[in-house]
């Protein structure tokens, strides 16, 4: 069983409403495309478009979208593009090939898009860019925003027995900035491949990550969040042939009024796969944060073994949490876990520190500390070092 | 006479509720340095909630009496303070805390006690010193520095590790509840040599036991009974061997 696997995805909203798409931006959408001299591009922004305008902009509960402010989510994707050409700033290595020119490989993308913002970065993006990563490449992707709004679309292609890593980082220091990009991953057989994810900002970002793997290719992913005004990180993998295997997790810390939302969507479209999904957000004082998450097993994906547990740290009465674990599962022959958590400090392991002399506040610390390690430590702890000092200053004095 | 570490005076405390459970029905006592005191008594009597009282534990609240350590009373005072004031609490039950280094947490528990007494702090270097020899002392695995706290560990294990904790904080009083509970023989022997190699004039230890095996290997000065609630019978060595062999029902009739 592979991708012509046709399951009813029951939170596609697709057509089950009037689309809303803003007029002016669609007259803008549509001269971009038209005054772009390179076809291959304008065929691109042609069908990322339709895909947006079949969906339009997510309305008041859009199952993808329940726990993200409608009114927040729909103005800033209704802004129009400032004209700047604001491309994603990719570090340089010999080995990259970065391409401006776009092929075939999108157009498959885009049509099973069924994120509204991902399709909308695609067709506004002035800049998609492709990467072709080869083995041991090391690369840094900043995607910036901007104050009118600063869209992004790329995709990475991991070579077959390839091993890279690449590190996102979302830049969006302004408060009214906003910041919607697309990512596709695609694993080719035997690839493996670290990403890491993290958000430096204050403003509204939006980030869609589609992966796709081959044959015991592997996936670690890690996305490290502090919130924002409106953050939202939604991953979207599909475990296409046998043997691939998928590791997510994120540390998040919705620190201040911070809103910090995590939207999963695992598809395991083939027999024996692995997919884990360790989610872990501290919600410090009056912030908010959801953790979304399904796990998809297709007819005929058997001996597929996933596993998801979305955890919630919530310190303050001030603050609210929403998780929602789900598995989907169409194969009989299947190992699937999924779960949620959501609480305070654990008393007993406090008082023991307390016991050792530790003030209330140090307890606190360590005990956050050790709640957000966990998922810290998919990647060795040199490489997190910078990320847990963010999320712990994150947590700052609110803890109580 | 020394100045008491320890005074205990008519001490009434239990659960905090609700309902709010009476269990200390008045207790008395008093340790002074250099002394071992050993309380005994049947399942119930009140033994963990005398050290869970006097450690600050929030499950539980004082009604009556008052408990001085150090010229200074506990109550009203947290439990962080008191123990870097110098009281320790061995736990009968050690919680497992994954993800916190125990390196980590003995260094910082270590140095805020340090920082109480006016002491220097140690660096992360001449604390690992420190550590390693402690943990040689209590024949202790150099791999247990690197876990969680108490992660995975065995029962045995966690009870040296908390005594290394001890060790560590070199607490004036240590309170022990049930230390010897789940060890075999040998690892009964490490924890004992581990105890006395920290005995010294000018601090104590209390020990809270069921038997007394432990006492054969940490000699008491004294020895309480505590049943519902009070002391019945206070002695010396000779009143737990009684106890070891005509059991506690003598002691009520």
């Amino acid at each position: 069983m592979t991708e012509t696997a046709a399951i009813p995805t029951p939170f596609n909203m697709r057509a089950t409403h009037v689309p809303d798409v803003p007029e002016t931006l669609r007259r803008v959408a549509e001269s971009l495309r038209k005054a772009h001299p390179s076809p291959a591009l304008r065929e691109l922004r042609e069908a990322a478009w339709t895909v947006f305008e079949s969906m339009g902009v997510p309305q008041n509960g859009h199952e993808d979208f329940s726990f993200v402010s409608s009114a927040d989510l729909k103005g800033v994707l209704n802004r129009l593009p400032d004209g700047k050409l604001l491309a994603p700033e990719i570090s340089s290595a010999t080995t990259i090939g970065v391409r401006d020119e776009v092929d075939s490989g999108w157009m498959e993308l885009l049509k099973a898009e069924s994120d509204a913002p991902a399709a909308l970065a695609a067709a506004l993006a002035p800049a998609p860019r492709e990467i072709a990563l080869a083995d041991k490449d090391q690369v840094r992707v900043v995607l910036a925003g901007s104050l009118a709004r600063a869209d992004h679309a790329l995709r990475l292609d991991v070579p077959a027995h390839a091993k890279a890593s690449v590190s996102f980082v979302l830049e969006n220091p302004e408060a009214q900035a906003f910041v919607n990009a697309v990512v596709y991953l695609r694993l080719g057989a035997g690839a493996t491949l670290d990403v890491s994810v993290s958000e430096a900002a204050q403003g509204f970002q939006l980030l869609k990550i589609g992966a796709d793997l081959r044959r015991d290719a592997q996936l670690n992913l890690l996305t490290v969040s502090t919130g924002s005004r409106l953050a939202r990180v939604s991953i979207d993998a599909a475990l296409r042939e046998p043997g691939a295997s998928l590791d997510a997790r994120g540390a998040a810390v919705a620190a201040g009024a911070n809103r910090s939302h995590r939207h999963l969507r695992i598809r395991h479209a083939a027999p024996d796969c692995v997919s884990k999904q360790l989610f872990k957000t501290v919600v410090p004082g009056p912030g908010r944060s959801s953790m979304d998450g399904t796990v998809f097993v297709d007819p005929g994906a058997q001996r597929t073994d996933a596993r998801q547990l979305l955890q919630h740290l919530l310190l303050s009465k001030e603050g609210r949490a929403d998780a929602k674990p789900r598995l989907l599962i169409h194969a009989d022959d299947v190992k699937c876990s999924h779960g949620a958590t959501v609480g305070k400090t654990d008393p007993a392991q406090k008082f023991y520190l307390l016991s050792r002399g530790l003030d209330a506040r140090t307890a606190d610390r360590l005990l956050t500390q050790a709640f957000l390690n966990e998922a810290l430590e998919i990647f060795p702890d040199e490489a997190t070092a910078d990320a847990r000092a963010r999320l712990m200053d994150a947590i700052g004095v609110e803890a109580k | 006479m020394t100045t008491p570490l320890l005074q205990i005076t008519n001490l009434r405390a239990g659960l905090a509720g609700p309902p709010p459970v009476e269990i200390l029905k008045g207790i008395s006592l008093t340790i002074h340095p250099g002394e071992v005191h050993a309380i005994m008594g049947p399942n119930g009597s009140g033994k963990s909630t005398l050290s869970k009282v006097a450690a600050g534990h929030p499950d539980y609240t004082v009604t009556g009496g008052d408990v001085v350590f150090m010229g200074e009373s506990l109550l009203g005072m947290e439990p962080d303070a008191r123990a870097r004031k110098g009281l320790f609490l061995g736990f009968q039950y050690p919680v497992e805390i994954p993800g916190v280094s125990n390196a980590e947490f003995l260094r910082i528990a270590g140095n805020a006690r340090r920082r109480e007494r006016g002491e220097e702090e140690l660096d992360p270097f001449d604390f690992q010193e420190l550590l390693d020899q402690h943990m040689k002392n209590l024949d202790m695995d150099a791999r247990f520095k690197e876990r969680g706290v108490n992660e995975g560990f065995s029962g045995g294990e966690k009870k040296r590790n908390e005594i290394l904790q001890m060790a560590v904080l070199d607490p004036a009083l240590a309170i022990l509840d049930e230390t010897d509970s789940g060890l075999d023989v040998d690892a009964l022997k490490i924890v004992s040599k581990g105890i006395n190699a920290l005995r010294r004039p000018d601090n104590a230890v209390l020990l809270i036991t069921h038997y007394q095996r432990l006492l054969d290997y940490v000699q008491p000065d004294f020895v309480h009974i505590l049943m519902n609630g009070k002391i019945l019978k206070s002695g010396d060595k000779s009143l737990a061997l009684e106890v070891e062999t005509r059991g506690y029902d003598w002691l009520v009739a």
